[in-house]
């Protein structure tokens, strides 16, 4: 097996450049009700890679505004598919990343789901879009912080819904949304963070909960919860690079889960997310708890109290 | 691409609308399954009439280029009926009686193939709500359809299949609720029957088998026997909660028995016992300590020890425990946790899985020094 030693940047540039060309494979129709999050998912990895324009901007407006609902007052993650808080939140994110906030009419954007589900990453959600629109003062804060709260278990980790288990992503949901509402005190860091420096396994990669394989994507899960909660060093930094960087596949580009598993643009967001934290040489800074580029948070006055690890310098 | 031929669509729809108790996507184009190629080799009891899918005693096989070749039919299928039937709450309420019979079945059908290649299909099971809100699919046949894909290994782990079961749970049985346009929240869970319940942990039992560590089938557990004790306290038994706690947890005691990596199990006993002791009912209390947790997760991690599980179970049983058990306790650190403390202090050179074991034994310590207040907090103070 090759192991990788370095991010292969321009590979996974052209890799994410190659993903919307081929629009009558049964892929493309599988994967369509995750249209939006895979644009944002790949613009965002762009971005943290430095090429922001190799997607093209224009094309790219035009068919997240393709997705709107009028009457429903939000995003679609494809144009035949319904309005969807989640990708409601992707549509979002890459407008403002855009810059072409002023296309959307944020009066119409609700964040509901019509059938009443509840989960804490619709929570995430609302509270995540709503202060980048700057409407932040619609969410019931004292309710929403009551119900993260009932979802907190015995070794300080947070479940989907009251009750459930702990998972390094909806822990990832919970102390994000309570970032964002300025409300961190709500969270037993010493016992969270014990849970979350465990999810490290001895090849170094995390896995999102106990005994379960480790997989790319929980470097940002597990990564942005230690990072807004300071406590990024309490795992071994450099074991988890060489990790993700394992998961690459260094003839099509793109990371995997895990190594020798399929790429896709999922796991190499994440996969380059988790690097940035890490202080991986050459790449943008990342904010954790918007999981976008931290400069865009930072001018719109959003930043928290996050610590990532220091960007090392790049080698010779 | 090869045209669909409508006899398959439609074979297939109405295969689907039996209740197949088990859907298995079969690999390739299930040609080694046709007894007309080798009648020898496999002995199939299905219907030749049914090819190229297989029904055998209420089982149902989809080869899987068949299953995509009709689920890219289905997707323009449902696209042109969507377009024709507004599919948002208020304005199909408003035309519930203009809508054409046909474009319904139509709707009904389509999606009922999307969700079966693709689980998380929203807008398709959405479409399925408002038809089931209007009463033009019947809630009872859409559990049935439901737990015929929950059967299934490919959609066993789906959030979105579950989500939309509770819906259906929550709103099936009540019809003030079902009546309710738009309502914000689930109202409780309720079984018909004690029998119902007993087919639906059947069916999360059977989809835990089919995916390890199925995190939505667990939270279904636990959510329907949550909404089933808070029915019991507040006088509503249709089920006959007592000896089905009994058997719940004696039940989970046996599965984490047979797997012991299976955190899962662990957090559901752990989590019903903690909304038991919320409760206060001292009689269903009763139960719980019957069943001695402590006693099980120690015995458990004594046996296998390189199992993060266990270490987690016997950690928050420990902190959990009473004062009676102390003595225990005690026992247990002494003569099974610290030897494997001390292991890594004293030696260099040990295998990987005795360096885990025991950093797992010093985090039992450590845990138990920094927290056993907290998790006492949060175990007996209701939310």
């Amino acid at each position: 097996m090759n192991t990788q030693d370095k991010l292969l940047i321009p590979l996974h540039v052209s890799y994410i450049q190659s993903l919307g060309n081929s629009k009558d494979d049964l892929a493309y129709h599988l994967t369509a009700h995750l249209r939006m999050n895979a644009i944002y998912w790949g613009l965002t990895a762009m971005c943290i890679m430095g090429h922001k324009n190799a997607l093209d901007r224009e094309e790219m407006i035009e068919y997240v505004m393709s997705c709107w609902d009028e009457e429903a007052g939000g995003f679609g993650a494809h144009p035949d598919h319904d309005a969807h808080i989640l990708s409601t939140l992707s549509a979002i994110q890459i407008l403002v990343t855009q810059d072409a906030l002023d296309r959307l009419d944020v009066d119409r954007v609700v964040g509901c789901d019509a059938f009443g589900e509840i989960d804490t990453r619709f929570l995430y959600i609302a509270a995540n879009a709503l202060s980048l629109l700057g409407r932040l003062d619609a969410i019931n804060t004292d309710r929403a912080v009551s119900y993260i709260r009932q979802c907190r278990n015995f070794d300080g980790g947070y479940g989907a819904v009251a009750g459930a288990e702990s998972h390094a992503a909806q822990v990832f949901v919970c102390v994000a949304a309570l970032a964002i509402l300025d409300r961190l005190d709500e969270v037993d860091t010493e016992m969270l963070c014990w849970w979350l420096a465990e999810r490290q396994l001895p090849s170094g990669g995390l896995n999102g909960r106990p005994e379960k394989l480790p997989d790319v994507c929980y470097s940002f899960w597990v990564l942005s919860a230690l990072s807004i909660l300071n406590k990024i060093s309490w795992i071994d930094g450099e074991k988890l690079i060489g990790f993700i960087l394992s998961a690459q596949d260094p003839e099509t580009g793109g990371i995997a889960d895990r190594q020798g598993d399929m790429v896709d643009v999922f796991h190499t967001h994440f996969g380059v997310a988790g690097l940035s934290l890490l202080g991986y040489p050459g790449l943008v800074d990342l904010d954790p708890v918007y999981c976008m580029p931290a400069s865009i948070i930072e001018a719109k006055g959003l930043r928290k109290g996050w610590k990532a690890l220091p960007r090392q310098p790049a080698a010779e | 691409m090869t045209p669909t031929s409508p006899s398959e669509y439609e074979l297939l729809v109405s295969l689907l609308t039996k209740c197949p108790q088990t859907i298995e996507v079969l690999p390739g184009d299930g040609s080694i399954w046709t007894p007309a190629q080798n009648p020898g080799d496999i002995k199939s009891h299905s219907e030749p009439s049914l090819a190229p899918f297989l029904f055998v005693e209420g089982n149902l096989g989809i080869p899987q280029k068949v299953l995509y070749k009709l689920y890219l039919h289905a997707v323009s299928v449902f696209k042109s009926a969507r377009s024709c039937v507004p599919t948002r709450p208020t304005i199909m309420v408003q035309r519930n009686h203009d809508l054409d019979a046909s474009l319904i079945r139509i709707l009904a059908d389509s999606s009922s193939i999307l969700l079966l290649a693709n689980p998380s299909h929203q807008t398709a099971l959405n479409a399925r709500k408002h038809l089931v809100r209007m009463h033009l699919i019947d809630p009872h046949a859409e559990l049935c359809f439901t737990s015929s894909l929950l059967s299934s290994q490919h959609c066993a782990k789906h959030a979105e299949l579950w989500y939309h079961r509770r819906w259906l749970l929550s709103a099936a049985y009540d019809a003030n609720l079902l009546a309710i346009a738009g309502v914000d929240s689930f109202g409780p869970i309720r079984f018909a029957s004690g029998e119902a319940l007993r087919q639906e942990l059947q069916l999360v039992s059977r989809a835990c088998e089919l995916y390890p560590r199925n995190y939505f089938a667990w939270t279904h557990r636990l959510i329907c026997m949550r909404s089933l004790l808070s029915d019991y306290l507040t006088g509503i038994d249709i089920v006959g909660f007592i000896p089905i706690l009994r058997n719940e947890i004696a039940g989970i005691k046996q599965w984490i028995d047979h797997h012991v990596s299976d955190y899962s199990a662990v957090h559901t006993i752990l989590g019903l016992s903690q909304a038991v002791f919320q409760s206060g009912d001292s009689f269903l209390m009763g139960i719980i300590i019957e069943e001695n947790l402590l006693d099980h997760a120690i015995s458990l991690v004594q046996g296998y020890p390189s199992h993060e599980a266990l270490w987690m179970y016997t950690r928050i049983a420990i902190s959990i425990s009473d004062s009676q058990q102390a003595q225990q306790i005690q026992m247990f650190i002494d003569r099974f946790v610290q030897p494997f403390v001390q292991l890594q202090c004293s030696k260099t050179g040990v295998e990987e899985d005795l360096v885990k074991v025991s950093q797992y034994a010093r985090q039992l310590l450590n845990k138990r020094g920094i927290s056993q207040g907290q998790y006492k907090q949060l175990y007996i103070i209701s939310q």
